[in-house]
């Protein structure tokens, strides 16, 4: 590449400059962020499943109608999401059928945390507070990613991931001030999320020439280790002021530092985990598989050359 | 002034009935409208479907919260405590959800027996009822406009979809003559000026609407059913499905009714 | 099949009164699916009071380049700047050369 244009487009992103879908890009700029971005929206999507077997149950009126309607906004995150990475991956031809494709075929990645069961109504509150809280850490961060069509729908869904820690701040704070069932019930849900909480960020980055690259063209802008430090900050005091147990004995704060020191997180479980060895990742594809097939007619139909009106 | 005041206590007893009837409704089309959600044709529709769910149980909210403030009963209690005898939901509702094709001609019917109903009660005399009449209203204007674009895209998306279409609308036909049951105290509601005319007899109005709209689509509207033949889901003639959707809906909030959630 | 389905952007107005601006992008498969979808996708929690939808090849743009904001300078007569003179030319006749009360 001598024509300049790599260096011009390095210059730009060096004074802050933002990219948007048309602009020239770098072809690996191009497919690190369609990494990134494809791997956000298959989250959300996957995301929706375990709250989701949970509409049917909520108790009362109100949680239900709050549980639908987070369940709803996680699937218009991966909308807007799935969106973004269409237009992003026209040039290499990749459409996004074949982006769920590659999801339900278990070739695409998606966050750890939702191949976990969800047994109970107090892992509703856990995950729409606590996973919630962990992956508002990362998307906040990225509202200042490079990538501007990116960026614009993160501030969107900012916005609705902050309701949704409301709503399950609220689900956790009433559970903890109820009977004893309710608030034995909300410290089994702690105990199996925490592992998968501290995963959520990821194992520290390495000094790849490649994560270098991701961070020089402000792709990214934190490390794993800033995010979950991040989130420790907030969600740890939290968790114990409720008067709940934190698995983890090693859990500390360093007062000089202002920083959580932990135990390590099996990494060799987050490790299975991301290649698709998750408790629940085969029945949840496996339901995903079943919709698409059974919706597929509908499809169709919209695509018939009779329907042309 | 409380609700229903102003009638005799046979009259607040029917206009009991009559809420209870549309909060049951809306309960139970807004729970099976809600497993759709993650599970819907395209993401988009998710989304759009979901809405409709969330309005249907938001409407069933403001109806059990208008019997509240007449019987004193909680409205979780309403909603989530009472056996599948005494729910009063037409039994088209509580019909599993089926293929799109199903889902979106019960959705439009439903919805239009419903503004038939809501248009009548717009006009009530009892400013509460009116009110809340009006606000829902509002929302059933999108459920219409959703329903009858997915019709129309059915309707004239080939051969499988036309069938399938076509043969979900003989199916929520026959069950829908169930909407509009006599009940007894329909009379007294009339007779204490809350309604013009008694909600049953509403069924004819339903038929020509549902036949016009069908017909722009080129879709048959399937023949009527001789009284009698219908489902009784609104005097407890209800299938294992609602009693299966009851026992879901119930599963946590019955554990501990009386602690907080 | 689903590829065939047409990618429509969604403006909204967020008031009276004011334009509309870009929300976002969905896919159907015409402009009535297009609008019964977008209120809701973007207009559930009420944050328009209208939107519009249009079909993405609808809209041309020009080449945005990399040029500096603002205007060159042999082009300032375009905007205000290029009549700070008026301050001093109204003394001459007794104003206070208070531009902003024109």
């Amino acid at each position: 590449m001598s024509d300049g244009r790599l260096e011009a487009f390095e210059a730009r992103i060096a004074r802050g400059d933002l990219v948007e879908a048309d602009d020239w890009m770098p072809e690996e700029y191009r497919r690190q962020c369609f990494r990134l971005i494809v791997t956000h929206a298959n989250s959300e999507l996957m995301g929706a499943l375990p709250e989701r077997e949970w509409i049917p149950r909520a108790p009362g009126l109100k949680r239900k109608l709050s549980v639908l309607s987070k369940v709803q906004d996680e699937i218009g995150h991966a909308q807007m999401i799935y969106r973004v990475a269409e237009d992003l991956a026209r040039p290499f031809g990749i459409s996004r059928e074949q982006m769920l494709d590659d999801l339900i075929e278990g070739k695409a990645k998606f966050h750890n945390v939702f191949s976990y069961p969800a047994p109970t109504w107090a892992d509703v509150g856990v995950i729409a507070w606590l996973v919630d809280g962990a992956a508002l850490e990362t998307q906040g961060a990225l509202l200042r990613t490079s990538y501007a069509p990116y960026a614009r729908i993160l501030r969107r869904i900012c916005a609705e991931e902050a309701i949704h820690l409301k709503h399950g701040e609220d689900i956790v704070l009433t559970l903890a001030s109820g009977t004893r069932a309710q608030r034995a019930m909300l410290q089994d849900a702690i105990q199996r999320w925490w592992q998968p909480l501290l995963h959520f960020f990821g194992p520290p980055d390495e000094l790849s020439p490649n994560s270098e690259r991701t961070f020089r063209w402000r792709i990214r802008t934190r490390t794993n280790e800033q995010l979950r430090q991040s989130f420790l900050r907030k969600y740890a005091p939290k968790v114990l002021s409720l008067g709940m147990e934190i698995p983890d004995p090693e859990l500390r704060l360093d007062p000089e530092t202002g920083d959580w020191h932990y135990g390590d997180p099996d990494w060799n479980e987050f490790w299975r985990v991301v290649k698709g060895g998750g408790a629940r990742t085969e029945a949840r594809l496996e339901l995903r598989r079943m919709t698409r097939e059974q919706q597929g007619w509908v499809l169709a139909a919209m695509a018939d050359p009779t329907s042309a009106a | 002034m409380p609700l229903g005041d102003e009638l005799s206590a046979e009259g607040r007893a029917a206009l009991g009935e009559y809420l209870l009837l549309m909060a049951d409704d809306e309960l139970v089309i807004g729970h099976r409208d809600s497993e759709w959600c993650a599970f819907a044709p395209l993401i988009e529709e998710d989304v759009a479907f979901a809405s409709i769910a969330q309005d249907e149980i938001s409407h069933a909210a403001l109806f059990y919260e208008l019997i509240e403030s007449m019987r004193g009963l909680g409205r979780d209690q309403l909603a989530f405590g009472r056996p599948a005898s005494e729910m009063r939901n037409a039994t088209l509702l509580e019909r599993e959800n089926g293929d799109w094709a199903f889902t979106i001609a019960r959705h439009y019917l439903y919805d239009l027996a419903d503004e038939l109903r809501l248009e009548q009660l717009a006009k009530c005399h009892l400013p509460t009822l009116r009110a809340v009449a009006e606000r829902i209203r509002r929302e059933e204007h999108y459920h219409l406009e959703h329903g009858a674009m997915w019709l129309v895209r059915l309707s004239r998306g080939g051969s499988e979809a036309r069938s399938r279409v076509q043969a979900a609308l003989e199916r929520v036909v026959r069950e829908s003559r169930g909407l509009f049951q006599p009940m007894a105290w329909e009379q007294i509601l009339v007779a204490e000026g809350v309604i013009a005319a008694r909600p049953s007899h509403l069924y004819q109005e339903f038929r020509e609407r549902a036949g016009t709209a069908l017909a722009t689509c080129g879709l048959r509207m399937p023949p009527d059913v001789p009284p009698g033949e219908h489902p009784r889901g609104r005097t407890g003639g209800h299938t294992p499905e609602l009693r299966e959707l009851l026992q879901t809906m119930g599963e946590v909030w019955r554990s501990d009714p009386t602690a907080s959630w | 099949m689903a590829d065939d389905l047409t990618v429509f952007e969604v403006f909204g107005r967020e008031r009276k009164g004011e334009p509309h601006r870009h929300a976002g992008s969905l896919r159907a498969a015409d402009a009535q699916m297009a609008v019964v979808l977008a209120q809701e996708l973007f207009c559930r929690r009420k944050e328009y009071v209208q939107i519009w939808v249009v079909p993405r090849t609808a809209i041309h743009w020009a080449p945005d380049g990399d040029a500096p904001l603002g205007p060159e300078p042999q082009r300032v007569y375009r905007i205000g700047e290029g009549y700070r003179g008026t301050v001093e030319k109204w003394k001459r006749f007794g104003g206070d050369g208070d531009a902003s009360r024109g």
